[in-house]
């Protein structure tokens, strides 16, 4: 999953950048309103958290632009601005959720979960694709009949992504997108690296591959 | 300190016609009085001047050594007690007296010397007698002349001429009173003009006071003009300092809280919640308004509808039914963010709380207003109600700020004097919350 940080203190960055990448997030950071701008536009963001008090372009205006450009990415709105009106403002704007610092980042990290999990039609509290249910929290997969596989970081973030779009042709262009970080060397080999890995935790028969069109999660 | 908070405020009015009764009555009287004496003595003057002729016409009539008149004298010194009198005394005792004074005597000196006199004195019948007197000497007799002429009607001409006068001063005193106190409320009608400003200012109906005063008043309008101004631009002001100052706390104290949490440091922890909840309370605080200076106005159906919206929003996990019913004008005197505030706090909770169903009841006409927000929630006990719209108390540490949520609701409410109530909801089970405000002011 690619996540879109917009945050102008370095500090929280650091801090909030390394404890999403912990919970299976591929991590872009945008420090003022016009680079976050300019990501949302152009790279393929699965969500983004947009602080309001940004340098050079407010956070409110960098929303309304997305949405105004047809960018209808699921954003939780992460600011200090606590009053009711700057909550209703921010979802008139077009937020999906709206966190007011001090937060915690357990419920951050479910306030995304859940907007992840709403995006994709899935209202559920977990993810469960057939007999298969992805654990948030520990990172592993539970299969029905018993049994519990530990992922990496890189295989949860990939398997997320197909469990959240199963039955959908996949290209490999973008699962390295929704995976990696912007910065990230795309070599679409290392894709296959991992979708083989995958097969070989969760079963070969449940990703299907295509020709020329990529993979399908069969579940 | 007592006796100066107890003393009744002067009246300027009360003042004022006490000040023109006093200086119009003095003024008056001593013009009547100096009127009454100019009117005495030129009536005595008039008399002796008189006098003064006959007394010429008596000394050319007559025949000292005969004691006697030759010739007649006017009509007026035979006819009986006529109230003109003459007496001739000779130095030998002897005196020859008008016949009008007929069996009566008029008391004058035995002798007078040349210069002429005149003193009042009590004639006949009670008469006024004015008496004019001087010494002569014709064919070496000496003799003196007194003549006399009553003034009593004269005088009682004058009298009455001042009682009138008094009587015409004093309705003239009462009619400028009543001019005065009407000219003076007519004018004190104008600060009442400006009060109603002023008013509507404090209820936020209004920004300034105009400046269609008269010109006295005008610099005092002027002045409490720029004083609100100010005034405006402190407030502002200040809650932009604490406003700043709260955001700006609010990112590092994540990161302390955030890194306490991390290494498992409960005492730092613990302080760092306690300062995010005293800035959270304190930044809330700062943002009120009240009636004092409204801002936008509160709209229930536009803003209300807009709180449920983003409560359905930021409650969608639960599947939440939030049913409305407002029954309100289209705005309302109230400050938009402060009832913002209020309602979207009891929603908030009511949302949290809720199993599935919030019901929100706004009922309102230009004087008062009722918010009923209730939810099928657990519901709080009687015991922990009152607890919990105290400052910053929270019945489920659980939960951040439900506690804080209801303290500042119930500040609002105070500070635009009105009511709340927690209650059980009788529809649904859960908590009632029924906020009343007065809105006139």
């Amino acid at each position: 999953m690619r996540l879109l940080l917009v945050e102008d203190h370095r500090e929280l960055v650091e801090s909030l950048g390394a404890e999403l990448r912990r919970s299976g997030y591929a991590v872009d950071v945008a420090e003022d309103g016009e680079q976050a701008l300019h990501l949302g536009m152009t790279e393929e963001y699965d969500l983004a958290v947009l602080d309001l008090g940004l340098p050079m372009l407010g956070g409110l205006e960098v929303l309304t632009r997305w949405r105004a450009a047809g960018r209808d990415l699921p954003v939780l709105i992460l600011t200090a601005r606590d009053s009711w009106m700057e909550k209703v403002e921010g979802l008139k704007a077009g937020a999906d959720d709206y966190l007011t610092k001090p937060f915690h980042t357990e419920e951050l990290l479910a306030r995304l979960q859940a907007l992840l999990r709403r995006r994709h039609g899935r209202p559920q509290r977990e993810l469960r694709v057939n007999d298969l249910v992805l654990d948030e929290e520990q990172q592993q997969v539970r299969f029905d009949r018993g049994g519990v596989v530990g992922l990496t970081g890189t295989e949860f973030r990939l398997l997320r992504y197909f469990m959240l779009n199963p039955g959908k042709p996949l290209s490999k262009t973008r699962l390295i997108e929704h995976v990696y970080e912007q910065d990230f060397d795309r070599d679409s080999n290392l894709i296959e690296v991992y979708v083989r890995r995958l097969r070989e935790k969760i079963g070969r028969e449940r990703i299907e591959t295509r020709r020329g069109q990529g993979y399908v999660f069969r579940g | 300190m007592s006796s100066a908070d107890e003393r009744r405020p002067v009246s300027l009015e009360a003042s004022l016609r006490r000040l023109v009764a006093g200086l119009l009555l003095a003024t008056l009287l001593v013009l009547l009085a100096i009127g009454a004496w100019i009117g005495r003595e030129s009536a005595i003057q008039f008399a002796l001047s008189r006098l003064h002729h006959d007394a010429e016409a008596i000394l050319s009539k007559l025949d000292p050594q005969a004691r006697r008149i030759q010739g007649s004298l006017t009509p007026i010194y035979r006819q009986p007690l006529s109230g003109h009198y003459f007496v001739v005394r000779f130095d030998d005792g002897s005196r020859l007296q008008s016949r009008s004074l007929w069996d009566e005597t008029l008391q004058v000196p035995m002798v007078a010397g040349p210069k002429p006199k005149y003193w009042l004195t009590t004639g006949p019948g009670g008469q006024r007698l004015v008496v004019w007197q001087q010494g002569f000497e014709k064919n070496g007799v000496h003799f003196s002349i007194a003549i006399a002429e009553d003034v009593g009607p004269l005088l009682a001409a004058i009298w009455r001429f001042i009682w009138i006068g008094v009587i015409a001063s004093l309705a003239a005193v009462v009619l400028m009173l009543l001019a005065q106190q009407w000219l003076i409320r007519r004018a004190f009608r104008r600060f009442d003009l400006v009060r109603d400003q002023v008013r509507a200012i404090r209820q936020g109906r209004r920004e300034r006071i105009d400046h269609d005063v008269p010109a006295e008043v005008l610099p005092l309008v002027e002045e409490l003009n720029q004083l609100l101004n100010a005034w405006r631009q402190h407030q502002a002001r200040s809650r932009n300092a604490v406003g700043n100052l709260a955001h700006a706390l609010k990112t590092p104290l994540q990161l302390v809280l955030s890194h306490a949490q991390r290494e498992g440091c409960a005492a730092v922890q613990s302080q760092a919640r306690e300062m995010q909840q005293l800035i959270e309370r304190e930044l809330k605080r700062a943002r009120l308004t009240g009636r004092a200076a409204v801002g936008q106005h509160f709209s229930p159906e536009r803003d209300l509808g807009a709180l449920v919206d983003t409560m359905s929003r930021l409650h969608g996990q639960k599947g939440l039914t939030i049913r409305t019913h407002i029954e309100a004008p289209e705005r309302l005197q109230l400050d938009q963010s402060d009832f913002m505030e209020l309602s979207g706090n009891l929603l908030d909770n009511a949302a949290k709380w809720a199993e599935s169903r919030v019901n929100l009841e706004f009922v309102a006409d230009h004087q008062k207003l009722c918010l009923t927000i209730e939810d099928d929630g657990p519901g709080i006990e009687v015991h922990h109600r009152q607890a919990l719209l105290e400052r910053g108390n929270r019945a489920d540490e659980n939960r951040p700020g439900h506690g804080l949520g209801l303290a500042i609701v119930n500040e609002i409410v105070h500070l635009y004097q009105g009511r709340i109530r927690l209650e059980e909801s009788p529809a649904l089970g859960g908590l009632r919350v029924v906020v009343e405000l007065p809105l006139a002011g």
